[in-house]
C-alpha cells in the first residue's frame, strides 16, 4: 500500500480515536511506531490489520469507517488541499462526478507511483442518475469514494441520493442548488 | 483532405485552414451530427468517422441525443471508441450545425503516446507541452526525493540498530533488552528469562589482559546467541552480565534444560592465542507465568536473586527463581 494511503488512514484514526486509541491500533496492527512515511511503500496486510483494529475499537462496520475516512478527507480542515484539488474537477457537482474518471491520472501526475483504482461513470438506466464504477486494486476504495462524494456534494451545495455498493456508487442528482456550497476559486 | 472546405468559407468567417491551425481538435458537424470536417489532430483519434454520435459516446451532458443537446450544454465529455475521453464545447455554426472544439485534458499524457503526437499537433497557444514538461520534470524530481527518503530511512534504521546493539559483542544492549522485555510483558505471553553472569572472568582479565577478556565476552555472546531462536533476545547488560529472553520456551523443565546446556557450554575452555581461558557461568532462570502481574523490572530482580542463589551454591549452576505473586 502506498504510504500516502496509510498516512491518510493514520491521520484519520488519530483524529477519530485520539492518541490513546491510535496507540492501541499501532500495538494491535504492528504498524511502525513513528507512523507512516508519505512516500514509503508498505505491506497491504498492515492496512488490513489497522482497519481491523479500528473496527474493533469503534464497533463501527468496516465500510462505514471507510466512508467516514472519505468524508474526513474532504471536510477536515487539515485536508483543505485535497478538497481544493477535487474542486478543480468541475465547476458544478455533475462536472465533478465525471471528472472523477480523471482522478487516477491526476493523482499519478502528482505522485507517479500512486496507483488508484480506475473510476468510470456510466448512465444508470432510465432513472436519470449515473453509476460510478470503482475498479479493483485497493480493497475498500469504493467505500472511501462514497464518503468523499457525499462530502463533495455538500461542498457544492448539491442534494444527491447516493447508494453505495461494494464496487460501485449509484448517484442521482435531486437538486443542483440545494444549499449554499463552500466557496472555491481557482486561485487558492 | 482532413478539413474539406465545402460549406465553410460560405459563412464568411475564417477559412478552414485558419480554423484548423487555431484549433487542431475542431470538429464541424451539421444539424444531424454528420461530420463535415475534422481538425488534423482530432483525425488521429477518430479517423474518418461519418457522424459525431458514431465516433463518440456522449458522457456529458447525460442523455444527449442530438446536436442541439450538445450546443445547449456548457461542457462536453465525449468518449471515443478506443476509450480516449475528450472534453470540449459546442457552439452553433450559424447554419443549424455546430463547431465542437475538443481537448484531451489530463488524458493528453496517455494520448501523446497512443497517437504518437508531436508538438506540431497542438496549437501553440495550448499549454499541452508545458503540462508534459511538468509531468516529466516532476517525475524526475520525485524519483530523486524518493531516493533521498530511502537513504534517510536506511540511516535511521542503522542508527536505531546501533543504538540497540553492544559494540563489543554485536548482540543487543540494555536498551534492546528493555524494549523487548517491555513488549513481552505487555503482550502477556509466557517467556523464559535467563540472567547469565560469567564466573572467573576477572581472573582471565588479570592473568591475560583485557584483550583476552574481550575475546571471552565475544565468545560467550556467540555461545548464548547460538542457543537462541528467531524471536528470542540476547543482550549484554553489563561487564560480564547477559540476559536472554526466550518466548519459545514452553515450561520450567525446558527452561532448566536450556540453562544446563548453557552452563555446560560455558565451562569449555576458550582458546586465546597459545593460552586457554577457563570460565564458567552462573544462571538465574525465570519463567514469566510463575510471576503473574510482575513488571519487567520485577522479573529481572527475581532472575538476579536466583543468580545469586546459584553463585552461593558454588557457581557454574542454573537456579530457577521461586514463584511469586498470585502465580502460585
Amino acid at each position: 500500500m502506498h504510504g500516502l494511503c496509510n498516512r491518510a488512514l493514520q491521520c484519520f484514526l488519530c483524529d477519530r480515536l485520539g492518541p490513546a486509541g491510535w496507540a492501541e491500533v499501532l500495538r494491535q496492527s504492528g504498524a511502525p511506531a513513528g507512523g507512516f512515511e508519505a512516500f514509503g511503500h508498505y505491506d497491504d496486510g498492515l492496512t488490513v490489520a489497522m482497519l481491523a483494529a479500528a473496527v474493533a475499537l469503534t464497533g463501527q462496520e468496516r465500510e462505514a469507517l471507510l466512508e467516514d475516512l472519505g468524508t474526513w478527507l474532504v471536510s477536515h480542515p487539515s485536508c483543505e488541499a485535497i478538497r481544493r484539488l477535487l474542486r478543480f474537477g468541475g465547476a458544478d457537482f455533475a462536472g465533478f462526478v465525471f471528472a472523477l474518471e480523471d482522478l487516477p491520472d491526476r493523482a499519478r501526475l502528482a505522485v507517479p507511483d500512486l496507483a488508484l483504482p480506475a473510476l468510470r461513470v456510466v448512465p444508470d438506466g432510465g432513472a436519470g442518475g449515473v453509476r460510478l464504477l470503482v475498479g479493483p486494486g485497493i480493497d475498500g476504495f469504493a467505500a472511501v469514494v462514497a464518503g468523499l462524494v457525499r462530502a463533495m456534494a455538500d461542498d457544492y451545495g448539491t442534494l444527491v441520493v447516493l447508494n453505495a455498493m461494494p464496487d460501485a456508487l449509484e448517484l442521482r442528482l435531486v437538486e443542483a442548488d440545494f444549499a449554499e456550497g463552500r466557496r472555491f476559486a481557482l486561485a487558492g | 483532405m482532413l478539413w474539406p472546405g465545402d460549406g465553410w468559407s460560405s459563412h464568411g468567417g475564417a477559412g478552414p485552414d485558419a480554423l484548423a491551425a487555431l484549433m487542431p481538435m475542431l470538429l464541424h458537424v451539421d444539424g444531424a451530427g454528420r461530420i463535415l470536417a475534422t481538425g488534423p489532430t482530432l483525425a488521429r483519434v477518430i479517423g474518418r468517422a461519418g457522424g459525431l454520435f458514431d465516433a463518440f459516446g456522449v458522457q456529458m451532458p447525460v442523455g444527449a441525443g442530438c446536436v442541439a443537446d450538445l450546443v445547449a450544454a456548457r461542457r462536453l465529455r465525449l468518449r471515443a471508441a478506443d476509450g480516449t475521453v475528450l472534453r470540449g464545447i459546442a457552439v452553433p455554426d450559424g447554419a443549424g450545425g455546430a463547431l465542437v472544439n475538443l481537448s484531451f485534458g489530463i488524458g493528453v499524457v496517455e494520448a501523446v503516446r497512443r497517437y504518437d503526437l508531436t508538438e506540431a499537433d497542438f496549437a501553440p497557444t495550448e499549454l499541452t507541452v508545458e503540462l508534459l514538461y511538468l509531468v516529466e520534470a516532476k517525475a524526475a524530481v520525485t524519483a530523486e526525493l524518493r531516493q533521498l527518503a530511502a537513504r534517510i530511512e536506511g540511516a535511521r534504521q542503522r542508527a536505531e540498530a546501533e543504538a540497540q546493539s553492544d559494540a563489543l559483542t554485536g548482540i543487543g544492549n540494555r536498551r534492546a533488552l528493555t524494549a523487548a522485555l517491555d513488549g513481552l510483558v505487555e503482550s502477556g505471553r509466557r517467556f523464559g528469562l535467563i540472567h547469565v553472569d560469567l564466573d572467573h572472568f576477572k581472573a582471565v582479565n588479570d592473568r591475560l589482559g583485557h584483550a583476552a577478556g574481550d575475546h571471552v565476552l565475544a565468545h560467550a555472546a556467540q555461545v548464548l546467541a547460538a542457543e537462541t531462536r528467531a524471536g528470542d533476545t540476547v543482550a549484554r547488560i553489563g561487564g560480564d552480565e547477559f540476559v536472554l529472553l526466550l518466548p519459545s520456551v514452553p515450561d520450567a523443565d525446558r527452561l532448566r534444560g536450556v540453562g544446563e546446556r548453557l552452563v555446560a557450554c560455558m565451562a569449555r575452555p576458550i582458546p586465546f592465542g597459545d593460552e586457554e581461558c577457563r570460565i564458567a557461568a552462573s544462571l538465574g532462570l525465570v519463567l514469566s507465568d510463575r510471576h503473574r502481574g510482575a513488571t519487567g523490572e520485577a522479573l529481572l530482580a527475581a532472575a538476579d536473586a536466583a543468580l545469586y542463589a546459584a553463585k552461593r551454591a558454588g557457581r557454574g549452576q542454573a537456579v530457577l527463581a521461586q514463584a511469586s505473586g498470585d502465580g502460585g
